[in-house]
């Protein structure tokens, strides 16, 4: 089905085609009658595998002849002495290996090679790894030749190392070898692991990985796979779930926890709430930024007990994982305001990248500088620049901000197909940042107007915003903005924005603005149904119509100004 | 060591640029006409997946009710097994694959009453392993494929619950890979067509958080080529079958603007053969029907032609025929 070029023929080669085929369909069809026929009777001998080797010499997609086969070696396994039955399945290995010449990709012919190599008396792995060599060598991306010899090295015990050192000799003949980077992001835990460490692996066995890539990527600077794996190479494992933030209000009586992940309640982890010293375990409903219990960063307490967060009380608030063990443990004591937000993690210390030790900082600093050179040489390769922001986003994100600003304008002219996810990272780069060096999380305003944001990232970080300014961007929607939990003012104009969904859960919502957006049909403020807190909606220059309908049957309760007329509350209307 | 040139294909000036709807719906209706076919003949072996292929791609372009609705639903029954699994066609084994596509002839037809559902249910439970993986048959082979086929099946019969779904998950997880996609088996290469099952996978079972968004996005947009065509993986050639794969993969991560749709447009489009209709898996190779249907699904995800139905990113089947089932699935 794949890789077949449309050729023009003549009449009578068209002809002559046709006669073959005719025959060949002929054959074909006696020879499937004759098989149904007789596996339909009961008889697993030597005629069975003889006459399914014709169909599957030329078609090994033919799974059900396949499955014929292997009743036929399970019976003749019963019958037949050891010897005989070995001699057998090497005939079978040699039938497989002139299927797999044919057609090196047929999911059938390797499957039966895995079932007769675990069904041999004497099986000699030797010649199969022997064997995934050479497919290897025909095709190093033949994605059915790495698993079968996955499968070889499993049952031989082959050492992690061994397999390791052949994907280095692999990536030393031909960098590109995307298949051999692969296996090794799967051997190096194994060999080298490091619990303690982000990435989980040994910093030595890191920065080797480091400069195999960089000698692969510095020669062959086209050569994608190796700046693919370095970029797996700067990042770091799941985090350890753990508290992020705790807020607690008194009126109306609430706790919310933000954790470093999202996680699902009752499946990864358990709150552990008590009061005043006393355990409370009375219907205990924590609920995520949505008001479900699907996986959130965000954990929401209502009435959390009789006494509430009065300020004289103390509360204590364990995180249980999902082993039963008390993972963390924080408590709030006798707090005199209204709320009071307790930061577990600093907000300058929220890790958006790996966290870097000495050591790696300095071979990160180096590669830095190579890349710079390399652009500088070789200006149109994308690879490189992309390189280089990732660099400057590991290493120091907030210095080196109007760089990697710098790198993205130049990545987009290079590679404009993708500009839309460049603009993205941008945007995310541009959030985190902000999110980094904003003072405090007690400061509860968020400016992030005017940075030509398309997206919006790490939203559970403004879970405790009361003001947020997200004017004058790009935005297309409201995605994210769900878990804006405590937000009382939110200014979205001068944006893009053609759904609100997301916005139904802000219950504490007062003062929206959507002006100058692309609100095209009314239904699209349903969300707003549910924002029982909403006093003010600025709706002024969007395209929509049949507002006063709306307004009567949906935003009763609030204020409504239009270029038109303002409508609602406090006006008569 | 010099530099590799990009592995990919020039679309050609005189190569189709509009979509010839008409002929793609004749080039079905006369497929399945041509049972004497050499072609025809020696792919019994998929027959079921062929038909759900030209099934589904005649009601997204508006003319299911030129197939043979009666003889299609005598075929799909002859094909239940006793243990309740479907076969690709007469006499051929049971297997999951050719169950999924069974049922979803059925559910497109509004005709699930006509096989054994529950029986149907026990042979897809009966196929999931220890670890919570799924093998494609008795034989024993595992593929997140499976995994997909499985949880699909009980989703459009309504029976999810009939497996152990944190297992499945699991193992489905287990099969992640450092540059976020999925791969057959644990420790198998990222795959567009692995991954697209295994997000389906994670979407039915509300899994997709569990997902680097990000990473895997940017590894499925790094798939198009300059042609505009997309690769299934890092150094390969475009594919029309991967409009399918990999843009259904960023829909349900809500990353489908990563692509460029016009070039992308342009490309399936080169793929048309102007004289016998259908589409092929690159331009100027020969035309067959699965790649007619992921030329018109991928155009029905972007949205490029009104006269084509809007397709559900999951199960790749008329959305109007997944809504009336209520199922929940979740995209980012």
């Amino acid at each position: 089905m794949h890789g077949r070029l449309k050729v023009k023929t003549t009449a009578e080669q068209q002809e002559a085609k046709r006669k073959e085929r005719e025959k060949k369909v002929k054959i074909y069809t006696e020879l499937t009658n004759k098989i149904v026929q007789k596996r339909g009777d009961g008889h697993y001998d030597i005629e069975a595998l003889s006459l399914t080797s014709k169909i599957l010499a030329q078609n090994p997609d033919v799974y059900s002849l396949w499955n014929y086969r292997k009743e036929t070696f399970r019976y003749l396994q019963k019958q037949l002495p050891t010897e005989e039955f070995q001699t057998l399945c090497n005939g079978e290995l040699s039938f497989l290996e002139s299927c797999l010449r044919m057609n090196p990709k047929s999911y059938g012919s390797w499957e039966h090679r895995c079932f007769i190599m675990k069904t041999s008396p004497d099986p000699d792995w030797k010649m199969e790894l022997h064997l995934c060599n050479k497919y290897l060598e025909y095709d190093e991306r033949n994605f059915h030749c790495w698993d079968y010899r996955r499968f070889v090295v499993k049952q031989s015990k082959v050492s992690a190392e061994d397999e390791l050192k052949f994907t280095t000799d692999k990536i030393s003949t031909n960098f590109s070898n995307y298949s051999s980077w692969h296996y090794r992001s799967k051997l190096l835990p194994l060999i080298y692991p490091d619990p303690s460490h982000p990435m989980g692996l040994q910093e030595q066995c890191l920065h080797n990985e480091f400069e195999l890539a960089q000698n692969a990527f510095f020669t062959d600077p086209n050569d994608q796979s190796a700046w693919l794996y370095h970029r797996w190479l700067l990042g770091r494992r799941n985090l350890t779930l753990g508290i992020q933030s705790i807020y607690i209000k008194q009126s109306p009586r609430t706790i919310m926890v933000l954790l470093n992940k999202a996680a699902k309640i009752c499946d990864k982890f358990e709150f552990s709430l008590s009061v005043n010293g006393t355990l409370n375990d009375q219907d205990t409903k924590w609920v995520n930024h949505r008001n479900t219990t699907e996986a959130s960063h965000l954990w929401i307490l209502k009435e959390p007990s009789p006494h509430g967060c009065d300020s004289n009380v103390s509360i204590e608030i364990s995180l249980v994982t999902q082993d039963g063990r008390e993972h963390e443990k924080h408590v709030c004591e006798k707090f005199g305001q209204s709320e009071t937000l307790k930061e577990i993690v600093p907000v300058s210390n929220i890790l958006f990248s790996c966290e870097l030790s000495t050591a790696t900082t300095d071979v990160l600093k180096q590669e830095l500088e190579s890349c710079q050179q390399l652009d500088e040489l070789e200006p149109e390769n994308k690879w490189t620049l992309l390189t280089i922001i990732l660099l400057m986003r590991a290493l120091e994100p907030v210095r080196y901000e109007q760089d990697a600003m710098h790198c993205i304008q130049k990545l987009i002219k290079v590679d404009p197909c993708r500009t839309n996810y460049y603009e993205d990272q941008r945007s995310r780069f541009i959030i985190e940042n902000v999110i980094k060096t904003t003072a405090n999380q007690q400061n509860q305003e968020l400016n992030l107007s005017n940075k030509s944001l398309t997206i919006l990232y790490h939203t559970q970080h403004m879970a405790f915003c009361t003001h947020i300014d997200l004017s004058h961007n790009k935005l297309t929607t409201t995605k994210g903005c769900d878990y804006m939990r405590c937000v009382k003012t939110l200014n979205l104009e001068g944006n893009q924005i053609q759904s609100l969904d997301g916005l139904q859960h802000l219950e504490l919502l007062e003062d929206l603005s959507l002006k100058d957006n692309n609100i095209k049909m009314l239904d699209v403020l349903k969300p707003l149904k549910n924002c029982k807190s909403l006093k003010l909606l600025d709706m002024t220059g969007n395209s929509w119509c049949d507002l006063e309908t709306f307004c009567k049957n949906f935003l009763s309760h609030c204020k409504v100004r239009t270029e038109c007329f303002v409508a609602g509350k406090n006006t008569g209307h | 060591m010099a530099g590799m040139p990009i592995k990919d294909v020039i679309i050609k000036e005189d190569a189709p640029r509009s979509l010839m709807l008409e002929k793609h719906i004749e080039y079905i209706v006369s497929y399945q006409s041509k049972k004497e076919d050499y072609e025809y003949i020696m792919t019994e072996y998929l027959r079921m997946s062929g038909m759900y292929w030209g099934l589904t791609a005649m009601d997204l372009m508006n003319s299911l009710d030129r197939m043979n609705k009666q003889e299609v639903l005598e075929f799909v029954k002859e094909c239940q097994h006793d243990c309740g699994g479907f076969g690709a066609s007469v006499h051929h084994d049971p297997h999951l694959l050719y169950t999924l596509s069974a049922i979803q002839i059925l559910i497109l037809y509004n005709c699930i009453e006509l096989i054994d559902v529950e029986r149907a249910v026990g042979y897809v439970q009966s196929l999931q392993l220890e670890d919570g993986s799924f093998q494609g048959d008795k034989w024993g082979e595992v593929d997140t494929r499976f995994s997909f086929c499985a949880i699909a099946c009980l989703c459009l019969l309504g029976r999810l619950e009939a497996v152990d779904i944190k297992k499945a998950t699991d193992f489905v997880l287990s099969c992640m890979n450092f540059d976020g996609g999925f791969g057959c088996r644990p420790g198998s290469e990222s795959h567009s067509g692995q991954i697209y099952c295994c997000l389906g996978f994670l979407s039915l079972v509300n899994g997709l958080d569990h997902v680097n968004v990000d990473m895997l996005g940017w590894f499925l947009c790094e798939r198009q080529l300059p042609s505009g065509g997309l690769n299934g993986r890092p150094e390969k050639l475009p594919d029309v079958c991967y409009s399918w794969w990999v843009l259904a993969s960023l829909k349900m991560l809500g990353r489908l603007h990563w692509i460029n749709k016009d070039k992308l447009i342009k490309f399936i489009l080169a793929c048309q053969d102007e004289e016998t209709g259908g589409f092929a898996d690159r331009p100027g190779d020969m035309v067959d029907p699965f790649h007619t249907l992921f030329g018109i699904t991928g155009l029905s995800l972007m949205g490029s032609d009104e006269r084509i139905k809007t397709v559900n990113p999951i199960f790749c089947m008329p959305q109007h025929v997944i809504d009336k089932l209520g199922i929940h699935l979740q995209l980012l």
